[in-house]
């Protein structure tokens, strides 16, 4: 092998690298709360009464859930702007459109899986719990904040954590829509240095300290949230 | 008072109904037990209760007023249900889960707290130790007893109960239905109960309802019941030994025989003589100030004096085995006679010896009931 390391260049291009993880973390967390509030909503809106919500909310997730996200940034990307009066489309593309069109790709991708697990751990809650709040007064939007979600949150973290590093890493398609995060970066410098290896490199091990953080920082999260509820001493 | 009229609940998809046609009338501050075999609709008629299911069809009223007509919350508000599966909420503590409705009530944190732990008490558990746990580290039956202590908490005018008692011993049950006996002469609630057990029904209620496949077979007072069942149905539910399931229906009070109290200051040979005057095999002995100190056997003061012992009335009394009170049921009694081996219990009560139960005395007061 003729090919000979220069993990200098690295340190040389240290500004698009930083740049580049700046806008990833930025792209990342903007998306993880909006598909964390917005799976919510639609994952709950799948368990409501009214035949019309579950039907909106099951038609939403299962259309988001089964088209592949790049063509889904695609479609918010280049196909919503034509659809848009030109004033509108002038005011997006003055305004970092790129962004806002992977943050909307990337939520709404994201929060179809989310809702899957809001609802499938609001389901796997004991429903004698709900008939106890009920039973004692709570109104059905109390019986939900109080005491069903608290209990649900445990069971529900560990699939949306999986979902939260999912959509880190599935930020990096926005470079295919000229947002110039991490990925997009790394192969700006190997375009210009000619030294790939060491701009992927750089790149996966910035991805990895990234997941790493989120799931340390939601291992704490979840044992707050187990507070009473671990599994009983047999 | 709570009033069902006609009341018929069909679940969809299913052509029998759950409850049919069900029409009685529970008066203010009385305990209606339902009792029937599993599935006969006991549960789904307690929900009617709280409009947690609708009826299919029939009209229920509570305190005068017809429940559909009523915000549920409010309805719910004023009745207390304890839930058969308990269903305390794991994620709160004790504290939390008993504080719900007073919490949902804006009282001041100062009351919760004081309410909280009187209800623990109540319910006999010691606050100190058990308000700031959480459910899982609770036993079955202590969770049981925070499941009462939570639908008691606001003090509603109405309990419905399910199956409270279900999950605790034998010794345990019946302290706390004693206790709650005693909380309701003071309290006077209308309280649905649903049991299992047919001695506790007869133990508890007021009055009691029989039902059978959602419908209702006898509603009477436990006396009827036992001494004049519906049907043949009713017959088995009470069980061949009706005279003994009796036990539960009479107090201490009823078969209580009168006991010689002697002064522990009194030498030995005058108890002995006061005692044959009596005619009593055994007495009670009270110290100076009047308290009960313990009983003594004729036998054991006979025996003391014919070998001149040292001795005083006092070191010759024992603390008796089985100590009860005025209004402990005489099948308590006599369970507790059973297991300490004793022919005898006797009754005390704020330190005084009040009298004693023999074998003989539980006999003939339950045959001169019949
Ligand atoms: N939500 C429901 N949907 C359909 N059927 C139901 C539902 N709840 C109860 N049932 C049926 O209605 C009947 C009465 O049930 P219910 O729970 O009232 O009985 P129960 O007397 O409380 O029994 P147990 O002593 O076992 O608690 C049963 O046949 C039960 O299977
Ligand atoms: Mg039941």
């Amino acid at each position: 092998m003729d090919y000979e390391f220069n993990w200098l260049v690295l340190w040389e291009y240290r500004d698009l690298l930083l740049e580049g993880l700046v806008l990833t973390i930025k792209l990342s967390a903007i998306s993880i709360v909006l598909s964390t509030i917005v799976g919510t909503i639609f994952g709950i809106m799948r368990l409501s009464k009214s035949l019309i919500i579950r039907l909106i909310a099951s038609s939403y997730v299962e259309f988001f859930l089964n088209t592949p996200l790049i063509i889904q940034l695609f479609f918010w990307y280049f196909a919503l702007p034509m659809a848009l009066p030109g004033w509108l489309q002038s005011w997006l593309w003055a305004h970092n459109y790129e962004f806002i069109a992977s943050v909307i790709g990337l939520t709404i991708y994201t929060s179809t899986f989310i809702a899957e697990a809001v609802r499938a751990g609001i389901q796997s809650i004991d429903k004698g719990q709900r008939e106890a709040a009920l039973a004692s007064g709570l109104t059905g939007f109390q019986t939900l904040w109080y005491v069903i979600l608290p209990q649900a949150i445990r069971i529900v973290i560990p699939p949306v954590v999986n979902q939260f590093l999912n959509l880190t890493k599935n930020s990096s398609l926005a470079m295919t829509i000229a947002v110039p995060e991490l990925t997009y970066q790394a192969q700006a410098i190997e375009s210009l240095t000619f030294r790939g290896f060491e701009a992927f490199t750089a790149a996966t091990l910035i991805y990895i300290c990234l997941t790493l953080t989120i799931s340390l920082v939601m291992g704490k999260v979840e044992r707050w949230a187990a507070k009473g509820q671990r599994p009983m001493a047999a | 008072m709570i009033e069902l009229q006609s009341v018929t609940k069909k679940y969809p998809g299913s052509d029998i109904p759950a409850v049919n046609n069900l029409s009685f009338e529970i008066p203010e501050g009385e305990i209606c037990i339902l009792v029937g075999p599993s599935g006969c609709g006991k549960t789904t008629t307690m929900k009617m209760i709280n409009r947690l299911i609708v009826p299919t069809s029939g009209k229920i009223k509570v305190n005068g007023t017809d429940i559909s007509t009523v915000n549920p919350i409010e309805l719910r508000r004023n009745i207390g249900y304890v839930i058969q599966e308990i269903g305390l909420f794991p994620h709160m503590t004790i504290r939390e889960n008993i504080a719900i409705v007073p919490t949902e009530l804006k009282w001041p944190k100062k009351k919760i707290n004081q309410r909280v732990e009187e209800l623990l008490d109540l319910v006999g558990l010691d606050p100190a130790i058990y308000a700031d746990r959480y459910p899982r580290d609770l036993s079955g039956g202590q969770r049981q007893r925070v499941g009462v202590a939570r639908a008691m908490a606001a003090d509603p005018p109405v309990m419905l109960m399910d199956e409270p008692f279900g999950a605790l011993d034998p010794i345990n049950r019946s302290r706390i239905q004693n206790e709650f006996l005693r909380i309701q002469e003071k309290v006077r609630k209308t309280i649905v109960f649903v049991t299992h057990d047919i001695d506790e029904a007869i133990k508890m209620g007021d009055r009691i309802a029989v039902m059978r496949q959602g419908s209702l077979v006898q509603y009477a007072s436990p006396g009827e019941i036992l001494s004049d069942p519906a049907d043949e149905f009713v017959e088995n539910l009470v069980g061949k030994n009706r005279t003994i399931k009796r036990l539960n229906l009479l107090k201490v009070e009823e078969a209580m025989e009168d006991i010689l109290i002697l002064d522990s200051t009194i030498s030995l040979a005058d108890a002995a003589s006061a005692m044959d005057k009596a005619g009593a095999d055994i007495a009670a002995v009270k110290d100076s100030q009047g308290r009960f100190q313990g009983v003594v056997p004729k036998k054991r003061i006979r025996r003391a004096l014919a070998r001149s012992w040292q001795t005083t009335l006092s070191e010759l009394a024992d603390e008796p085995d089985v100590v009860v009170d005025l209004d402990t049921t005489l099948h308590d009694v006599l369970s507790e006679m059973m297991q300490a081996g004793e022919a005898a219990a006797f009754v005390v009560e704020a330190n005084q010896c009040r009298g004693m139960l023999t074998l003989g005395s539980i006999v003939e007061t339950v045959s001169n009931n019949e």
